[in-house]
């Protein structure tokens, strides 16, 4: 049965508007049809044993949702990807897992653009896939103009911050990667009411004193200013590299010293 | 008729069909357009008429008629500040201006690039007025207005969103601009990024009264649309500025400046210092979203649904400064 639900379009305008809720049936078979976009037609099986999704039920801003994927129990996982089934570039994320990544949550900020299932897979060392899911009624994320005229944005693209905590014991590093960068989808109007061309990261990668944190794998479906937190291991004096490119080419790097 | 004499009949109205008012907001869409009634206005100085907008979000029972709309009239003519918020809020505000008189309406002013305030805008075409706007304005709405009418239209109709109407005269920030109604002129200020980046002021000289637009909101939860440091220098400076009386963008239709400033200035203030300890001390954007900016709940209506939002924009900004 269809029911009629409200969603927080844009908040800032007074503008909540009901839209009608998909049935299940219609989320499965969206699914499987991502799914084989995606993974091909590997047998994905449940997940909720190596993988736990945090992802609020109505998001305050769709165009910057927060969600968390939290890997849990011990087997091996070697990648970690992040679905939202029904935006137009649903891979939001895909992460190749190294040596240096700890085995805990990955935080990202997402843009949603229609009531959706959202998936985390995880990939085992033995080549099998693993998803759980969980439903956000959000919508107008990908379209949602930005408030600025991204001047600010622009002018400081491919900056960097890594914002860590200094836990007891420096066996591990939580940390926050915010990358400045305008992330467009391609279904933003500009100044001029044009469509400003999609322009994304395309991966970035994370590597401390030589050893491998992850190599993600990105999509239009980032917010704006895109943020990822992690934890590594740190490597003794080993300085901190973020590698990132989108999708005009553009290449930036960056280099932070080992916490002391 | 006086505003409140009118509300106050109006609930009798309602009381005595036996309907509860706190539960009839829909009324069937086609009777209200047929009879689109002249909105209720309250002059708070002569020439000077306000109607309040409802403290409420969007609905097909309101019509979006959530934003205080006003207008003007001088010796000669008549102008409009902000036109409502769909073309029957339009409607219902131009039939309230021919129920006091027969003058042109020369000017319609769009206060920023909000829907609430703008789409009443095409109500008024046929009277040929002079759209006028902040110079940053035709950007905003060609980038959003698209996109805020396919929102409003999923509630009101698709017939009931007037259309995106561009302003023609622009004032630029470092030039006020001003408009003059016969022997009354209005001094029009293109205001810094602050609650948005099209935020346009109207002073009116002979009653000292500035119309605001949502530079100020009065018991309702503002929504930060454009830059939080930007507002709290505008706030500061319409506190300095000596303009005693003003028309907020939600609220009552006259409130004293500093009643109106400063509880702004303290929720801001609090929404800042908190975002940033946030930030510093790394609490994560959604527990910000829901443990920030607390202690200024009792003081603000419809504070659940904005303030979160408040602060992930604050959130998302302070990150970078
Ligand atoms: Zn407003
Ligand atoms: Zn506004």
């Amino acid at each position: 049965m269809k029911r009629l639900l409200m969603v927080a379009l844009l908040m800032v305008s007074g503008i909540n508007y009901a839209v009608a809720d998909d049935e299940m049936a219609e989320r499965e078979a969206r699914w499987r049809s991502v799914a084989t976009d995606i993974f091909g037609e590997r047998a994905i099986e449940d997940g909720s044993t190596l993988l736990k999704l945090k992802v609020p039920e109505q998001a305050m801003n769709a165009a910057l949702v927060p969600i968390s994927v939290e890997l849990i129990g011990d087997r091996p996982i070697t990648t970690v990807s992040v679905v939202i089934d029904n935006n137009p570039m649903p891979l939001a994320g895909r992460f190749k897992l190294g040596p240096a990544f700890v085995r805990d949550d990955i935080k990202m900020r997402v843009r949603v653009n229609e009531y959706t299932l959202i998936h985390a897979v995880a990939e085992t060392d033995d080549g099998k896939l693993y998803a759980v899911s969980h439903y956000i009624k959000a919508a107008g994320g990908c379209s949602a103009p930005d408030a600025r005229a991204s001047a600010d944005v622009l002018a400081r693209m491919g900056k960097m911050q890594l914002r860590r905590e200094r836990s007891s014991d420096l066996t591990q590093v939580p940390t926050r990667l915010l990358i400045s960068h305008p992330n467009y989808s391609g279904m933003q109007q500009n100044a001029s009411g044009d469509y400003t061309p999609a322009r994304y990261l395309e991966r970035v990668s994370v590597s401390v004193g030589g050893a491998k944190v992850f190599d993600m794998e990105g999509g239009i479906s980032l917010s704006e200013d895109p943020s990822i937190a992690f934890s590594y291991v740190p490597k003794g004096d080993g300085e901190v590299e973020v590698k990132v490119q989108d999708s005009s080419a553009a290449q930036f790097l960056q280099h932070f010293d080992a916490l002391k | 008729m006086n505003f409140a004499a009118e509300k106050k009949l109006s609930r009798r109205t309602a009381l005595l069909g036996g309907l509860c008012l706190c539960c009839v907001p829909t009324r069937p869409r086609a009777e209200a357009l047929s009879s689109s009634q002249p909105a209720a206005m309250v002059e708070v100085s002569p020439g000077i008429h306000v109607r309040q907008g409802l403290t409420e979000d969007a609905t097909a029972g309101n019509f979006d008629a959530i934003a205080n709309l006003g207008f003007i009239i001088g010796r000669d003519a008549v102008a409009v500040i902000d036109p409502g918020g769909s073309l029957h809020d339009g409607r219902s505000l131009r039939l309230a201006i021919r129920a006091r008189t027969q003058l042109p309406i020369r000017y319609v002013v769009l206060s920023h690039v909000h829907p609430d305030h703008v789409f009443g805008a095409a109500a008024f075409k046929d009277d040929a007025p002079i759209f006028v706007g902040h110079a940053e304005l035709p950007q905003q709405l060609a980038a959003r207005g698209a996109f805020y009418r396919d929102g409003l239209e999923k509630i009101l109709g698709a017939g009931e969103v007037g259309e995106v109407i561009t302003p023609t005269m622009l004032v630029a920030r470092d030039k006020p601009a001003e408009l003059d109604l016969g022997g009354r002129g209005l001094v029009l200020t293109a205001h810094q990024p602050a609650h948005t980046v099209s935020d346009l002021s109207v002073l009116d000289k002979q009653s000292g009264i500035l119309f605001a637009g949502d530079l100020l909101f009065v018991g309702r939860t503002p929504s930060l649309d454009g830059d939080l440091k930007g507002w709290l220098k505008e706030l500061a400076a319409l506190r300095d500025s000596g303009v005693r009386q003003t028309v907020p963008g939600h609220g009552p239709p006259l409130v004293p400046m500093q009643d109106a400033v400063a509880p702004l200035e303290r929720y801001f203030t609090v929404l800042r210092d908190e975002t940033r300890a946030a930030i510093a001390k790394g609490t994560p954007i959604e527990e910000a979203a829901t443990t920030l900016a607390l202690s200024e709940r009792p003081h603000w209506a419809m504070f659940d649904a904005y303030n979160g939002r408040n602060v992930i924009e604050a959130y998302r900004r302070l990150e970078w400064e």
